[in-house]
């Protein structure tokens, strides 16, 4: 299983649509110091409100995780994912998977697990690029608490990866599927930020999955194991239990 | 009528037979949805949050507010139901080898295209038309938000944003005959879908990059639709009429080009 999934891995890189979406992250680094570069007072004053922190770096991470990152979120998991298993269903393909050793649950692991780690790699190299072009060119950047942050909101990505993969089993054919992904993570994206806008929602929008991944924000100054280690440890487990949910799903998926 | 606009009809109509119709029709439920739950759950927001999005972008009340959340329920299902469909009339036939076979009826190339996306494209401005009309209903309800947006100045806002989701699907399909994978295709329209809302995030963000560009923020950030709200009660209307032919257009050009190249 192993190897199928290194080897997966290294074929979902090779993939045109994965390095289009990398060119995508590539582009959205480049531009984002242009978009900051002068933000117009009532923006300013708004997010050191909603983050209780008037440092243009809170300003800089506001717009880096709710403007780029979350609706990568949102897009490149679904692009990724949603064709797994079904892909191979409705090319034929998974005729011939059948005869081989492998359950369809754990086709499904293997393929999922791949998926996210073509998404991890995309996001992390994104981050990396990120913390080499930004500094002098964003105001008050923070290497050290930028990747902090954006570490913990990789695991809400992986989640957005592996949620995508198990809609698009459950609903049983690509299109919908990936249409249903699309809605219901950019729904969970839209709400990610809503609690900090209205302080008396917060403890109830920390069901969203989106929302743990931008818990950094609550306390960009201080970032440290506390603060990031218990969303971590809840996206895990999400993540987790979505990949184990959709392979009991997929086993309906007739081959 | 000549034999081959007969034919082309006759195509369409069966074409229009098989086209699914559960996925639009529960995108017309999700648009209204997104109408009802920004007009339940707006209001309560802070006044800071909601003076953020009323500067920012330039709007007078809670009106404007509220009709622009609107618009970007109208805008998102509507584009990515036609879009989900839309994969469907070239790219995923071509990956599951079924296109050589489809297109061996006897039907011309552009025909095949057009029949097959026109129903689609249909579906996608009924999902812009009901939400657009949710839209409006929902102003005229709550009539005590504000008066800088009227019912029908959102209507017609609603309106443009359908025609130029149809339109730029028909225009993908032209992308699309030429890409193989359907997940590459779908990246693609995300990529163009994006290129349309850029504009607006700019104005939020960088508002002085249009000084000195008034056509620029006059017809490309979406709150333009709502300064301009008296023109669009006529102008939406119109713009989705004529995109409905502009779109049997570009759906022709795709399947003429699919039928020059050899990206069966």
């Amino acid at each position: 299983m192993t190897r199928l999934l290194w080897l997966d891995y290294l074929a979902g890189l090779r993939e045109r649509k994965t390095w289009i979406a990398a060119a995508m992250l590539v582009y959205a680094v480049l531009v984002i110091p242009l978009l900051l570069a002068d933000p117009p007072p009532h923006v300013r004053e708004a997010i050191a409100a909603w983050f209780a922190d008037a440092d243009p770096f809170a300003v800089f991470m506001f717009v880096w995780i709710d403007l780029v990152m979350n609706k990568v979120a949102t897009f490149v998991p679904v692009i990724l994912a949603s064709g797994v298993v079904l892909r191979e269903r409705d090319t034929g393909v998974l005729a011939v998977l059948a005869a081989k050793p492998l359950t369809l649950s754990r086709y499904f692991v293997v393929r999922t697990v791949s998926a996210c780690a073509v998404m991890l790699t995309l996001y992390v190299g994104a981050q990396l690029l990120a913390a080499l072009w930004f500094p002098g060119r964003v105001a008050g950047f923070r290497p050290g608490t930028f990747l902090a942050a954006m570490s913990l909101h990789a695991f809400a990505v992986l989640f957005a990866t592996a949620f995508a993969a198990t809609v698009s089993v459950a609903v049983g054919r690509r299109g919908a599927g990936a249409l249903v992904a699309l809605m219901l993570l950019g729904l969970m994206v839209g709400l990610a930020l809503v609690g900090f806008y209205q302080p008396e929602w917060y403890e109830m929008t920390l069901v969203n999955p989106l929302t743990l991944g931008a818990l950094s924000m609550r306390d960009l100054a201080h970032l440290g194991a506390s603060t990031l280690l218990p969303p971590m440890l809840a996206l895990a487990g999400l993540t987790a239990v979505t990949i184990a949910l959709g392979s009991r799903v997929v086993r309906k998926v007739e081959v | 009528m000549s034999t081959a606009s007969l034919e082309f009809s006759q195509h369409l109509r069966r074409e229009w037979r098989f086209v699914p119709r559960r996925g639009p029709l529960v995108m017309m439920s999700v648009g209204v949805l997104c109408v009802v739950f920004n007009h339940l759950v707006l209001p309560l927001f802070p006044e800071r949050a909601l003076a953020f999005m009323r500067v920012g972008f330039r709007l007078e009340d809670m009106a404007g507010v509220l009709a622009l959340n609107d618009l970007m329920g109208v805008y998102f299902p509507t584009f990515f139901v036609g879009l989900t469909g839309s994969l469907g009339v070239v790219l995923l036939a071509r990956e599951e080898h079924r296109l050589e076979l489809l297109l061996a009826k006897p039907v011309r190339t552009a025909d095949f295209v057009a029949a097959r996306a026109l129903p689609v494209l249909a579906w996608t401005a009924a999902v812009g038309v009901v939400s657009s009309t949710a839209m409006a209903i929902a102003l005229a309800v709550q009539a005590e938000v504000g008066t800088s947006v009227t019912p029908l100045g959102a209507l017609g806002g609603g309106l443009l944003l359908t025609a130029l989701a149809v339109v730029l699907l028909a225009a993908l399909q032209i992308a699309f005959v030429r890409i193989r994978d359907p997940f590459t295709g779908l990246l693609v329209a995300c990529g163009a879908w994006f290129g349309t809302m850029m504009p607006t995030a700019v104005l939020l963000y960088r508002p002085d990059a249009f000084a000195g560009h008034p056509v620029v923020l006059h017809n490309l950030v979406m709150p333009s639709l709502l300064w301009h709200e008296a023109t669009l009660r006529w102008l939406g209307p119109l713009s989705l009429l004529l995109a409905l032919p502009l779109s049997v257009v570009l759906a022709r050009a795709a399947g003429a080009w699919l039928e020059r190249s050899d990206a069966l």
